[in-house]
């Protein structure tokens, strides 16, 4: 087990190195001028580039920049200028970390809920009203859903704040629209995941037994069709992550995915490249979590691993 | 003494007893798989509409007399009517032509981009389950570290060094994209590699590129197909995606993803800038992933009877 | 004096609905069970064996199945028309029932300990500690080693056999009046067959318990079964005593099945003798005998109606037209065959 733990760490070690680097070096071929701007002249372009370390030769840059990265520090933003990146990060970072929490605890309940309770009443309406959510979720992209909330909700029937963050019902339209993906995909899952166990021999088995229904529902139906599901909690936290851009964007909300969104329109090198890598450092660390969660939840991944 | 007449007692002859057999009729695999989806109406309403739309791609934009791209000042904001069946935005662009321009735009990315994806996501694939060993631990690390970071944010790093169009979204997409393909593309040959018939084939020496060709393709094409159609709605969804933000379909070029972008700009008051496309892009969408269900359980092996 | 019987089945037609169309899986199908008794139900895979027996404990899965007509009774009570709850109260208690494959009939999350105690808290109300001391007791029972140990692992932990030796703890938890055992040593290892049947034998002496053992290989029950119910594309072809099937089988099929069974004495020259052709699909359920075609002696009636049931014996009865007063001379032909001995 311990053998196992340390391989994957090592491994996202690895992989946020070459994250990292590639980032880098990828920003690196971006065209076009951060440093261009309308009182911009060239005495003032020399000062910033020195201060932005651009004038030095490409690879001691990038050996800077690892250098500083270890500290922790990711430099200074290009766009907002005077402010660091870490600062930027450190105030955005709470609404969005609010907003990410608030939407995965939405999906997670109501995902499973839906894919527990569908399956049990196949073919009923509840089978059909799920279906439809799935559908719906999966495939009407996050900002059409955004927009037509806020069209509805805000403008049309005038209940809920088109925009920021401040109060309580002010996330409940981020909230959901950016849940709703995830939702259906949980849902769909799981679903599949009870369908497939209703035919399994144990549960045979926990009929031949006596069992009620929700004795067997309960403890060996939706214990056993969990397991698959928390494989793919590490790219719902993915999907959730960047589905922020787009919906703080389209609600106006101060988080980090707006920042990025905006870093990139601004060709703001040093905050795309510290948000990039902060967002990729966070589901890696996330990725690692929940393998070590599966891990040791499953007896049967206990046993096997070295 | 028995009650039956006498001749019921002759004892059958092979010929009369061959008569009695009953038998399933194998069903060849391709048939079947049309036979299954045909029967799933989802599935085929999804075909239904898909192929509607790129009629409606490649002859609607000739349906009005205006092109997508011409700016008449004199008839902004036009709600949906007669002369503008979907209505104009700010510039007095008639916005049915531009949605089927756009259509083009979207669909064609999308197809292009999972196919390419496919086929390097298969070549990939296929390399690491067949060489196996230290090759297959590289690409799996190099896929690893893809997958570390979401699609969009690698998508969205590449278009802001490329420039922005078609061809560079495309490639965007290409180059990020075919992991989840190349996964798939390896599970599969691993899996393929234990069955009996391809180590008879090793046995009589046949090569690797025999091999390739004449066992695992044919096997993989279902598992990928399926795959593809889901690749396609990702592809769409990207794009609006980069055009939202701004890095992907520039002006005066339109996209469904530009459609919605000023859409939601203008919802306020002109809500059918918003409602019109997506309505049409979440039917694409929707559309494809019925058809890519009803493909997978269409090819499910387990499900035959 | 014929006892009171535990357990009747009577006339159990279940069949399918597949998209290709209905199959009926059981036809028509009767057989009984009294106290204590051993009855094995050999069979093909495919002749509805463990349908008819699925269907004891109501684990039939009602769509696709259904149960076209029949009783089930069970000390006269038919269990094909209770009440789930009633169901729920009989089965693990008085009825139990264990399966083929004991690594998927566990539930591989939950620990065996805790699989055992579930039925012991579910009929026998006992508490927490109870059921703890109790489950290390069947443990011992069934002959699994290190019992408290055993308590806390999971099922793959466990080896084939000793799985199966759990599944049997569970199932007699409650000193079940039948035990109904579904291909138990089909998944497992010849060495651990006899082992699994050497102990289901004691289980029986030492407990009375009635037991259904369904099997495919008509060379094991020998030793342990008190009669032998054949059956063939959902019908019973024949039922009799194990020495009347064993040295005198009245079927062709039953006959046919003997005759495949190597035994050690034999030659190792010797060819296996099979029985030519497939057992047929039951989509379209034929007129007659539904082993007609593959019977060496099958006659024109055989094909056109199905035979009713001849008692040769007491005792014993084939579903088979030689055993027509019309058929003597096939009879005879099949009196007189090759057996091997």
């Amino acid at each position: 087990m311990a053998r196992y733990i340390l391989n994957r760490v090592l491994v996202a070690i690895l992989t946020m190195f070459v994250l990292a680097t590639t980032t880098f070096f990828l920003l690196r071929l971006v065209p076009g001028d951060p440093m261009a701007g309308p009182k911009v002249t060239p005495e003032v372009k020399a000062i910033l580039r020195k201060h932005y370390g651009l004038d030095k030769p490409l690879m001691e840059q990038y050996v800077v920049y690892m250098g500083n990265l270890l500290r922790g520090d990711f430099g200074w933003s290009m766009a907002a200028r005077g402010n660091k990146v870490n600062n930027i990060i450190r105030d955005a970072f709470p609404a969005s970390l609010d907003l990410g929490v608030r939407s995965m605890i939405v999906a997670i309940i109501m995902g499973l809920f839906f894919g527990i309770v569908s399956a049990l009443h196949r073919g009923k309406p509840m089978d059909y009203l799920t279906v439809i959510l799935v559908l719906v979720g999966i495939s009407v992209p996050s900002f059409v859903v955004a927009g037509l909330l806020q069209f509805f909700f805000g403008v049309y029937l005038h209940i809920l704040p088109v925009a920021r963050y401040d109060n309580w019902k002010s996330t409940l339209m981020p909230t959901f629209a950016l849940s709703l993906g995830t939702m259906a995909t949980l849902a769909r899952y799981m679903r599949a995941s009870m369908l497939e166990i209703v035919n399994a021999d144990y549960i045979k088995t926990a009929k031949a037994k006596g069992l009620s229904r929700l004795q067997i529902v309960m403890r060996h139906q939706v214990r056993n069709a969990l397991f698959p599901i928390l494989t793919i909690l590490g790219p719902a936290i993915a999907m959730v992550l960047t589905g922020s851009f787009i919906i703080e964007t389209v609600f106006a909300i101060p988080g980090l995915g707006r920042h990025y969104v905006t870093a990139m329109q601004n060709l703001d090198y040093t905050l795309v490249l510290g948000l990039t890598l902060f967002f990729g450092f966070f589901l890696i660390a996330m990725n690692l979590l929940v393998d070590f969660a599966y891990g040791l939840i499953d007896p049967r991944v206990r046993h096997t691993r070295g | 003494m028995s009650e039956l007449p006498q001749e019921m007692f002759i004892p059958l002859d092979r010929a009369e007893k061959a008569g009695l057999k009953t038998e399933t009729e194998t069903i060849a695999f391709w048939s079947d798989v049309w036979r299954r989806f045909r029967r799933n109406k989802a599935g085929m309403a999804g075909v239904i509409i898909i192929i509607l739309f790129v009629l409606l791609a490649l002859i609607g934009p000739s349906l009005v007399p205006y092109t997508f791209n011409k700016i008449d000042l004199h008839s902004t904001y036009i709600h949906p009517g007669r002369a503008h069946w979907f209505g104009t935005d700010l510039l007095g662009r008639d916005i049915w032509a531009q949605l089927w321009i756009g259509a083009r735009v979207s669909l064609l990315i999308g197809v292009v981009s999972a196919l390419s994806q496919m086929v390097i996501g298969t070549i990939v694939g296929s390399i690491s389950g067949i060489y196996g060993g230290k090759v297959d631990m590289i690409i799996m690390r190099a896929v690893d570290i893809l997958i570390a970071v979401p699609f969009l944010i690698w998508v969205s790093l590449f278009m802001l060094v490329l420039k922005p169009g078609i061809q560079s979204i495309i490639l965007a997409f290409s180059i990020t994209e075919w992991k989840g393909m190349a996964r798939l593309v390896r599970g599969e040959v691993l899996r393929l590699k234990e069955t009996e018939y391809v180590l008879a084939s090793k046995g009589m020496g046949a090569s690797t590129w025999r091999l390739m060709t004449k066992h695992f393709f044919p096997n993989l094409l279902p598992v990928v197909t399926v795959s593809m159609t889901f690749q396609v709605t990702s592809a769409i969804f990207g794009e609006a995606f980069l055009s939202y933000i701004g890095l992907g379909i520039q002006p005066p070029l339109t996209s469904w993803g530009v459609l919605i972008a000023a859409g939601i700009n203008e919802m306020r008051y002109y809500t059918y800038m918003l409602f019109i496309p997506a309505i049409f892009i979440s039917l694409t969408m929707l559309s494809l992933q019925l058809i890519g269900d009803s493909l997978r359980d269409a090819t499910d092996p387990k499900l035959r009877q | 004096m014929p006892e009171e019987k535990l357990l009747e089945v009577k006339n159990l037609t279940i069949s399918f609905h597949t998209f290709a169309g209905d199959v009926s899986a059981v036809r028509n199908v009767d057989f009984d069970l009294r106290p204590g008794e051993v009855i094995a139900i050999v069979g093909e895979s495919g002749s509805g064996k463990s349908v008819s027996t699925q269907a004891i404990l109501g684990l039939t899965p009602i769509p696709p199945g259904e149960i076209k007509s029949g009783e089930i009774l069970f000390k006269g009570e038919n269990l094909l028309a209770c009440s789930a709850k009633r169901l729920s109260e009989v089965s693990g208690s008085r009825i139990s029932m264990i399966f083929q494959d004991p690594m998927t009939s566990l539930n591989p999350t939950m620990k065996v300990g805790n699989q055992i105690r579930e039925i012991l808290h579910q009929h026998a109300r006992m508490t927490r500690g109870q059921s703890a001391e109790r489950a290390m007791e069947l443990m011992n029972l069934v002959g699994i080693p290190e019992p408290k140990v055993r308590l806390g692992q999971y099922p793959h932990e466990f080896s084939g056999g000793m799985r199966q030796r759990a599944m049997i703890a569970m199932a007699m938890a409650n000193r079940p009046e039948v035990l109904i055992a579904d291909e138990p040593t089909t998944a497992l290892d010849v060495t651990i067959q006899s082992q699994i049947f050497r102990l289901l034998r004691e289980l029986q002496r030492d407990f009375h318990t009635a037991i259904i053992l369904i099997t495919h290989d008509l060379g094991v029950v020998a030793g342990m079964a008190d009669r032998i119910v054949v059956m063939y594309a959902g019908k019973v072809m024949e039922e009799g005593t194990t020495d009347q099937v064993y040295y005198r089988p009245h079927h062709p099929y039953t006959a046919g099945l003997l005759q495949a069974v190597p035994s050690l004495a034999d030659d190792a020259r010797k060819k296996l003798r099979t029985i030519e052709g497939t057992p047929p699909f039951l989509l379209h359920v034929p007129a007659g005998c539904p082993f007609a075609e593959r019977c060496e002696y099958s006659m024109r009636i055989c094909k056109e109606k199905e035979p009713p049931y001849f008692h040769p014996e007491a005792g014993n009865r084939v579903f088979c037209w030689l055993y027509d007063d019309g058929a003597s001379a096939q009879r005879a032909r099949f009196d007189a065959r090759e057996v091997a001995q």
